[in-house]
């Protein structure tokens, strides 16, 4: 290959050199023919391609030919390209070379033009992410979770699975008691309807074991069944809690007497002063009165200077049970425990219910013939009693040569019913001149198993707080048996007990009303009866309507 | 100059900060008046549409402030009086609508994705609030009471002169001066503004690769190393020194130019976050009320 290099700026620097090369030639800085570039920083190289045309090629900047930039291109005579400010002509050389590279230096492009000095010239404007975001928006905050929504629309979008749903329109976290199977993920489970509001059928299609507050009546239905379940029940709201224990709440009843509601206990605020006295409920004996009608359950409370007993039937010192000098268990001679006999169920935190096999019989085994302890009297019935020591002295008289066994039956069934034997804890009434069978009765006995019913307490949770545990000395702080001498003494706390840790301004540890009364009572009238009811008759009038 | 910029805030003897104070305190007395009741705050109580409906008016009456300054015949105000009411009433949406969601904005979702938009809008607001009180006296300290144009032209001017001296010079000299001139790099992207970024290189003779010139330290460099050498050849000597002199020149006219650019840069880099999430903040504003009543 031969070729001509003319660098044609300006008359005075012309020069013109003639290459022979057989392979590519290097021009630029760094080689020999640099001084035809001068201010050019990069080289490129030139060899043949085909006859008349020759290949240009770049290893680091670009060239321009023919309005693109490339690394290499390939020209004839007659074409031209740009590299750096140098304009490189082919043109026809004379009878010594094969092409003329007729260089060119053109004049420098100014600073300030070769790139953007302002912001708004730059690639992206501020339009452009605009709109890119108002699109992006649009795309993901609305169209894909209404094409993933229940909503029919008439369109699909690609992607759609992959893309956000539903739950991207989902004001904040369900409860955790809503995230399962059903509800979790599918909207329409509760929002049944777009643009109108949860019907109760929608929370009674899972929960239709509640309850309403009481019994609804046609008095009181207006006050209860048009409250909808989503009025107190609040979902995606953070923190996330979905019962509402707001005191005004109940206020808004409770706060005043209602007409609607004879009975209704009334109280202003939740404080050691505005809570109305605990009612101990009690049960009350009428002997006069057939069958299971003998006992009723009744609310009572102390007024100033009275005093509530119980009226269990059951004779039972507390104090004496208590008293470790009085009382030897297990011959330690260290007293009982209120647990040894008061057994709190872990999984509700409440009192188990006291009875003679499970908490009595250990100590007071109703053994009757001191020369065969191991045989006990059955607890419970005064005609199997009489027929247990019966049956024992009789089969004695004939087996071991007892003279009289009326006579030591009659003497032991006197003993046994007497103070010492049954009449211990028990009321026993007498009729004498009737047979031994039915010559003593036993008055009976209902200890109350629940004395706040419409209260819960759990004494699991109060046994966590520092400085009570399961000990006596712990009981003893809210229930004073220590001092009680009879069993009819009411060892349930009184309000200032509980509500100077719990009332309203109690900081911390204030509790609602709700805390300890549940409002969907089991009492209360099933809801999906009351609600279904009056769902029904909303449809009928719309249908009535239409 | 600063005097008029800070007029923005303290426009009619603050009535805007009046009008801010007025708001809040209006909003704030709106959302107490939720405590106690039996529901807990949040924005589906009565006062929590309230509050909501208060925000999204504020929001999009704040986005005319797009359109007046564009109306330059409009009589409704003054552009300043609208950018100072934008500025204060703007500083109250976050606090109206943090009450709007009672505090509920833990989740992500359409709802907190809006809100947050709301805030990048804010805080970009507040960017461009703070470059429109304090670049301008940085600004006009560095162009020195002249025109940009002017040391623009000032710049070219020197170019040439570079150019026509780098002709008659020596073969290495005359390379390396117009391989300065042409890599010198000014401008370009966002960041490379932003940050005034100099890229500039050059073609070093001596080390045969190009090499960084920013600052236009290099070929000072190289000059002043070429000064002493050249002593014996008095009319070189000239060439060089004439070229040093006015690289130097060049040196600190680069530098007015891309502190300049820096500046105009603050100025306006907050708009490119303030007006896309605005239009955002509309759009997923639009797309809450719709849920909202879609699920009502």
């Amino acid at each position: 290959m031969r070729l001509s290099l003319k660098f044609a700026d300006g008359a005075s620097n012309a020069e013109t050199i003639s290459i022979s090369t057989d392979g590519p030639l290097a021009v630029g800085p760094g080689t020999p023919y640099a001084r035809f570039f001068p201010g050019l920083d990069f080289s490129f190289t030139i060899s043949p391609a085909s006859k008349g045309r020759y290949r240009f090629k770049s290893k680091t900047k670009s060239i321009a030919a023919d309005g693109r930039s490339v690394k290499s291109t390939t020209l004839g005579i007659g074409e031209e390209f740009v590299v750096g400010f140098f304009t490189v002509k082919l043109t026809i050389a004379d009878s010594d070379s094969d092409v003329c590279l007729q260089i060119i230096q053109n004049p420098i492009v100014p600073v300030a033009e070769r790139a953007a000095m302002t912001l708004a010239e730059t690639r992206i404007s501020v339009r452009f992410w605009s709109y890119s975001l108002l699109i992006l928006v649009f795309i993901f905050g609305l169209l894909y979770p209404l094409v993933n929504s229940s909503v029919d629309v008439p369109f699909a979008l690609p992607f759609a699975a992959m893309a956000p749903g539903e739950t991207a329109w989902s004001a904040g976290e369900l409860h955790r008691a809503h995230v399962t199977v059903g509800v979790k993920n599918d909207c329409k489970a509760c929002h049944t309807a777009a643009f109108e509001a949860i019907p109760d059928s929608a929370c009674l299609d899972c929960h239709d074991l509640i309850r309403e507050h009481v019994v609804i009546t046609p008095a009181n239905d207006a006050h209860f069944t048009k409250t909808t379940c989503a009025d107190c029940h609040q979902e995606h709201i953070q923190p996330s809690h979905l019962v509402n224990n707001s005191v005004r709440a109940c206020l808004s009843c409770h706060g005043k007497e209602q007409d609607w509601a004879p009975g209704m206990p009334v109280l202003q605020d939740f404080s050691i002063s505005a809570h109305p006295e605990f009612q101990v409920s009690l049960w009350e004996y009428d002997s006069k009165a057939k069958d299971t009608s003998q006992w009723q359950l009744v609310k009572q409370h102390a007024e100033p200077g009275q005093t509530i007993f119980e009226n269990s039937n059951l004779k039972f010192p507390h104090d004496v049970h208590l008293n470790s000098e009085k009382m030897g268990r297990d011959n330690k001679g260290d007293g009982l425990a209120c647990v040894n006999c008061h057994q709190i169920n872990p999984a509700d935190g409440r009192v188990q219910p006291i009875s003679m096999e499970a908490n009595c019989e250990s100590c007071h085994q109703l053994t009757y013939d001191l020369d065969q302890p191991e045989l006990v009297l059955p607890h419970g019935s005064e005609r199997e009693v009489i027929a247990e020591m019966e049956s024992h002295f009789y089969r004695k008289a004939r087996t071991e040569g007892l003279l009289d066994p009326q006579a030591r039956l009659t003497t032991e069934a006197i003993h046994q019913f007497g103070d010492s034997g049954c009449g211990t804890c028990h009321q026993v009434e007498e009729t004498p001149g009737l047979p031994l069978e039915a010559r003593w009765q036993i008055v009976p006995v209902r200890i109350s198993d629940n004395w706040f019913p419409s209260a819960s307490f759990n004494h699991v949770a109060h046994m966590s707080v520092p400085g009570i545990s399961s000990d006596s000395t712990s009981c003893l702080s809210c229930h004073r048996a220590d001092t009680s001498h009879e069993a009819k003494d009411v060892l349930m706390p009184e309000k200032e007990v509980c509500l100077p840790c719990h009332g309203i301004d109690a900081g911390r540890n204030a509790n609602a009303c709700i805390s300890c009364h549940v409002f969907h009572t089991d009492t209360g009238s099933p809801a999906i009866e009351t609600r279904s009811f009056r769902h029904e008759i909303m449809e009928l009038g719309k249908d009535a309507a239409h | 100059m600063t005097q008029l910029h800070q007029s923005i805030l303290s426009w009619r003897n603050y009535r805007y900060l009046a009008w801010f104070i007025v708001s809040v305190v209006a909003s704030l007395l709106v959302f107490v008046s939720q405590f106690g009741k039996p529901l807990p705050p949040s924005g589906s109580t009565w006062q929590g549409y309230v509050l909501g409906t208060f925000s999204a008016l504020l929001i999009i009456w704040l986005t005319f402030l797009g359109l007046r300054k564009r109306r330059y015949r409009s009589q409704m105000g003054t552009v300043q009086g609208w950018v100072s009411a934008h500025v204060y009433l703007g500083l109250s949406v976050p606090i109206v609508a943090f009450m709007h969601s009672a505090g509920q904005i833990g989740a992500l979702n359409i709802h907190t994705l809006t809100f947050w938009f709301m805030m990048v809008v804010i805080v970009s607001g507040f960017i461009g609030l703070y470059a429109y009180l304090h670049v301008p006296e940085h600004m006009n300290e560095n162009i020195g009471g002249k025109n940009i144009a002017h040391w623009i032209r000032e710049l070219s001017s020197i170019d040439r002169q570079l150019a026509e001296t780098a002709s008659t010079i020596n073969a290495d000299c005359c390379s390396e001066i117009l391989s300065a001139l042409d890599g010198t790099s000014l401008g370009g992207s966002k960041l490379v503004q932003l940050l005034g970024v100099d890229k500039s290189t050059l073609f070093s003779v001596e080390q045969g690769k190009v090499i960084s010139n920013a600052d236009q330290a290099a070929i000072i460099r190289i000059l002043s190393e070429r000064i002493p050498l050249a002593r014996d050849d008095e009319k070189l000597s000239i060439l060089l020194n004439t070229s040093f002199s006015l690289f130097g020149s060049r040196q600190q006219m680069l530098r007015i130019i891309r502190k300049d650019m820096r500046y105009k840069s603050l100025l306006s880099i907050w708009l490119h976050l303030h007006i896309p999430f605005t239009v955002s903040l509309l759009i997923g504003l639009m797309i809450h009320v719709f849920v909202i009543f879609f699920y009502w």
